[in-house]
């Protein structure tokens, strides 16, 4: 499983990439947390808004800060 | 019974929740609104008369705590309502909007491009956005260029520390010359070019989200007022404190040779446009070299340049739609920089 992280690199970003890895942590799932902090990698994607966390390829949230509980919510489906 | 505990607590909660934001809020335009009817601040303000009168070492601090003096109120005030619009405003309404076509999409640029990006960090990712949503680069470039002149914060401390009309300038030219340069440079071979390279990528969209209570979002705009200001105090303390030398040490001469008349306005917007500011400080600097006897016209060029493009910006734009498209925007806001300021010199002329 791969948890994509777009953005900028600004807090919101960080603290996205902080909740991923900590739901992941508490799942104990075999999961790979990819920040990808270049802003033109996202628009050729078609992400227009950030922080976006991508599940498996798959948009789960944009625009703002994914809770822990939310991404375990993903990870569990 | 301990269905009520938990129903009380969570009703003191939202009150909470509700009151403090909207309270500060309050507080914050009270600052404000106050004086014009008072003729006095709400609060007592620290004005020094003569900033020489103070040791070298003396003179950063002396200015940092005279202008926090003045300027705690519409701090608060800026801040909340950066953060309300931010926890309020649905980024997907206002895209969607964008991408109808039903409105001009230049006009809906320009005048959305303030309120969703209080938050800076994502004008590229919604300038990237735009340019895939087939709207075209126009438009898009509108979007990116009206983001930072008319940057909310910015705007509300242009009218409260510099003047009224110089900030309705600020928009009004932003407005109206964001629009002009998005559809001129739209119309440019290199434009035409990069707008064909981003149609028929498709936007990625999210499942829907959930909704949040009114005091839920009420909370929201406080935290994220909160992170605004973390992020914008701390570039404006290090911006103020250098500027302090130069309102008490730069030769008034100096100023009044080469920062006044149609000279001052073409330095201003030539200076401008490359340099980069942090939000805020440009108003900081400009009210500094306004003291030293800089004129408003040139202030308002500097004003509507320094914001739409800088060399900074100019290098992250680049690499998404080239060079040629970037030189040429830069270009035409010196050009509309450099109007305003004229326009202003020929017919305002005073702060």
């Amino acid at each position: 499983m791969k948890i994509k992280i777009f953005g900028v690199g600004c807090p919101k970003c960080r603290a996205t990439e902080a909740n991923a890895r900590k739901a992941v942590q508490e799942l104990g799932v075999q999961a790979e947390v990819v920040p990808v902090y270049d802003k033109t990698a996202g628009i050729k994607r078609g992400i227009t808004d950030t922080p976006a966390l991508l599940v498996d390829g798959k948009l789960k949230v944009s625009g703002r800060i994914a809770e822990v509980e939310e991404i375990k919510g993903w990870i569990r489906t | 019974m301990t269905d009520t505990k938990t129903e009380t607590k969570h009703r003191r909660l939202n009150i909470l929740r509700i009151l403090l934001p909207w309270g500060l809020f309050l507080l914050g335009v009270l600052t404000i609104v106050y004086p014009r009817f008072a003729n006095h601040p709400l609060f007592p303000v620290y004005m020094y008369s003569n900033l020489r009168d103070f040791a070298f070492w003396e003179v950063p601090f002396v200015y940092i705590f005279s202008y926090l003096s003045r300027a705690w109120g519409p701090l608060l005030f800026a801040f909340i309502l950066g953060g309300i619009i931010v926890a309020f405003v649905s980024r997907e309404k206002m895209k969607r909007a964008m991408a109808s076509g039903r409105v001009s999409s230049y006009f809906l640029a320009a005048a959305l491009a303030p309120v969703l990006t209080v938050c800076s960090c994502a004008m590229i990712p919604i300038f990237g956005g735009l340019l895939i949503s087939g709207v075209g680069i126009g438009p898009a470039l509108t979007f990116l260029l009206m983001a930072p002149a008319a940057n909310l914060l910015a705007l509300i401390f242009t009218w409260q520390i510099i003047s009224w009309k110089i900030m309705l300038f600020r928009a009004v030219f932003s407005f109206f010359g964001a629009m002009a340069i998005g559809w001129i440079v739209s119309r440019t071979p290199a434009g035409k070019e990069k707008e064909k390279e981003f149609t028929g990528i498709e936007t990625l969209q999210a499942e829907q989200g959930r909704s949040f209570s009114f005091a839920e979002k009420s909370w929201k705009a406080l935290e994220e007022a909160w992170d605004l200001a973390k992020k914008v105090l701390i570039y404006l303390a290090a911006g103020v404190f250098a500027i302090s030398f130069v309102e008490a040490y730069l030769p008034p001469t100096i100023v009044a040779r080469y920062l006044t008349g149609a000279t001052g306005v073409l330095l201003g917007a030539v200076i401008g446009v490359p340099t980069y500011t942090p939000t805020l400080v440009e108003v900081f600097l400009i009210r500094a070299m306004l003291n030293l006897g800089m004129a408003p016209a040139a202030a308002l060029a500097f004003l509507i340049g320094a914001p739409m493009a800088s060399i900074p910006s100019m290098l992250g734009v680049s690499r998404i739609v080239g060079w040629r498209v970037v030189y040429q925007y830069a270009l035409l806001a010196v050009v509309v920089a450099a109007a305003a300021g004229l326009i202003y010199l020929a017919g305002v002329k005073t702060l």
